[in-house]
């Protein structure tokens, strides 16, 4: 049985995270660069961009998503873990989308899409995003009219 | 308090990922938030139509909600369509008045690469294209076709499919066709359906893992066709149905669970078929089986040396259950659970049981 191997990553802040193998290489990124680095403990330069914060985030999150092998556990623990707000999973989102990890971005658009499905109306979803209505008053009305059948 | 705007910076393929997490009125709704998300919502993977989307259509609106369908399925064709599924509640608004293109859909869907349909449909005739049996792109295949009987052409072939399910439908010999010619097929599921006018139900399918035969039991006399399954790779088996004519099933080395319930073993003729069908299962690990006991007293049954959780539904115990010594001692020896349903009749004394030891007992 293969011991498994331990992986040292170093984050923008010049941190120094622990992580098995097996989880590392969770991220397409850093298993592309693993095999074609090959060694035990290896400092990925380009990782310099990503903040230590959102690689523990990472580490956590994988390690946790181990452990958990009932499904029911799972969904409760992922439940909570991203019961964060926009800032935190716009976090989570870069990280992920950065190492390209396809659970943690699954993750973080369905979380995004049930705030999106908790607003009432469009006016809420503006207010709750932070975004601007740009639209002329005349695009907005062509909009309503394609609409109708959606009363929006 | 100003919120940033964070969203609007992912990029817009994560955004249309997003959307398609939400029913189509939500996401068709986020079209009037902002320029950058008008068109966002004509990219996603995902168009369901399910009850809730077809809430608050009326006479008025039916027009523009048909347009809006067209648009949306058809353009841009050039972005892949992961899945379209289509509840009953459509079917409801599909009368001589408003005619909605049901089967233009599902071409256009088609057009678009989709990967999985799921139709719940009623009335079905001429609904359903031809192109739809020789679609290379499909992966997933659920139709639930209320009493809808089905005739496949001579060209069918579903190369991709993986999962083909139907419901509440009646099949002649055509349906051999198509299954022959889903090479890579993991998981067929009949449920709630028949056959009529066959004397042979034939699964030849070497990639199937999941096979469901959930068979109406209306008959009341014996059944004409055979069954036979040759499906050695199979992990979960389901089968409800009245005996059958007879049944041949290949060796299933990896057969992990099945479900087996068989009406109308009263005679010991239809008890001695029915053991060829319990004879073919005769690696699985977990077997729950509903079945009349008498089997078990007429029936010499083949040992069973992987079972190690047996569940049994049967008609009565009289108390003096010698069956089941023989049972758990002969032919399933590395049984590890035991559960056993059955009504009692009152009065019934029970004789003492030697169980071995290391079996957990439940009642």
């Amino acid at each position: 049985m293969l011991l498994s191997k331990n992986s040292a990553l170093e984050s923008k802040d010049n941190e120094i995270f622990e992580v098995e193998e097996s989880i590392a290489i969770q991220s397409e990124l850093i298993k592309t660069m693993t095999t074609m680095v090959n060694s035990k403990a290896y400092v990925n330069e380009r990782n310099q961009m990503v903040p230590e914060a959102r690689c523990r985030k990472q580490a956590n999150y994988h390690v946790e998503q181990n452990n958990k092998i009932v499904d029911e556990e799972l969904s409760d623990w992922e439940s909570k873990f991203f019961e964060v707000d926009m800032d935190d999973l716009h976090e989570l989102f870069m990280a992920a989308n950065y190492l390209e990890i396809e659970s943690l971005l699954n993750g973080v658009t369905k979380r995004v899409g049930d705030f999106i499905k908790a607003c009432k109306n469009v006016e809420v979803i503006r207010q709750t995003f932070g975004i601007n209505n740009d639209f002329a008053a005349q695009q907005e009305e062509e909009i309503r009219k394609l609409n109708s059948w959606n009363h929006i | 308090m100003c919120v940033e705007d964070r969203i609007s910076s992912f990029p817009d393929p994560i955004l249309c990922h997003i959307l398609s997490f939400l029913p189509i009125k939500e996401a068709v709704r986020t079209s009037i938030i902002s320029t950058k998300w008008r068109y966002l919502f004509a990219s996603i993977s995902t168009i369901k139509f399910e009850g809730y989307s077809m809430s608050g259509l009326t006479d008025r609106n039916m027009d523009s909600f048909k347009n809006f369908v067209y648009r949306l399925l058809k353009s841009p064709d050039q972005v892949r369509l992961d899945c379209f599924r289509l509840s009953h509640e459509i079917c409801s608004w599909n009368d001589g008045d408003h005619d909605f293109d049901i089967s233009g859909w599902i071409c256009a869907a088609l057009c678009r690469g989709v990967k999985e349909i799921e139709l719940q449909l009623s009335y079905l005739d001429d609904i359903l294209p031809a192109v739809l049996f020789t679609c290379r792109s499909l992966v997933t295949l659920k139709l639930d076709a209320v009493g809808h009987k089905f005739k496949f052409p001579s060209d069918v072939c579903l190369g991709n499919l993986k999962t083909l399910h139907f419901r509440d439908s009646f099949f002649g010999d055509s349906i051999h066709r198509l299954i022959s010619n889903c090479h890579v097929l993991e998981d067929l599921a009949f449920i709630e359906c028949d056959f009529y006018n066959i004397s042979k139900i034939n699964i030849q399918i070497p990639s199937l893992k999941r096979l469901i035969l959930d068979f109406d039991l209306g008959e009341s006399g014996g059944l004409d066709y055979v069954v036979v399954i040759n499906a050695p790779n199979l992990v979960y088996f389901q089968y409800t149905d009245v005996v059958a004519k007879g049944y041949t099933l290949s060796t299933m080395k990896s057969l992990e669970k099945a479900h087996i319930t068989i009406c109308g073993c009263d005679t010991i003729d239809s008890q001695t078929i029915a053991t060829h069908l319990i004879q073919g299962i005769c690696n699985v690990r977990s077997l729950h089986l509903t079945i009349n006991e008498e089997i078990f007293r007429t029936s010499r049954l083949p040992i069973f040396h992987n079972l190690i959780e047996f569940k049994f539904l049967g008609r009565g115990f009289s108390g003096r259950e010698i069956w089941l010594m023989e049972f758990l001692h002969r032919v399933a020896p590395n049984l590890e659970t035991l559960t056993l349903n059955f009504s009692v009749a009152a009065g019934t004394q029970w004789k003492a049981l030697e169980v071995p030891s290391c079996l957990s007992f439940h009642l």
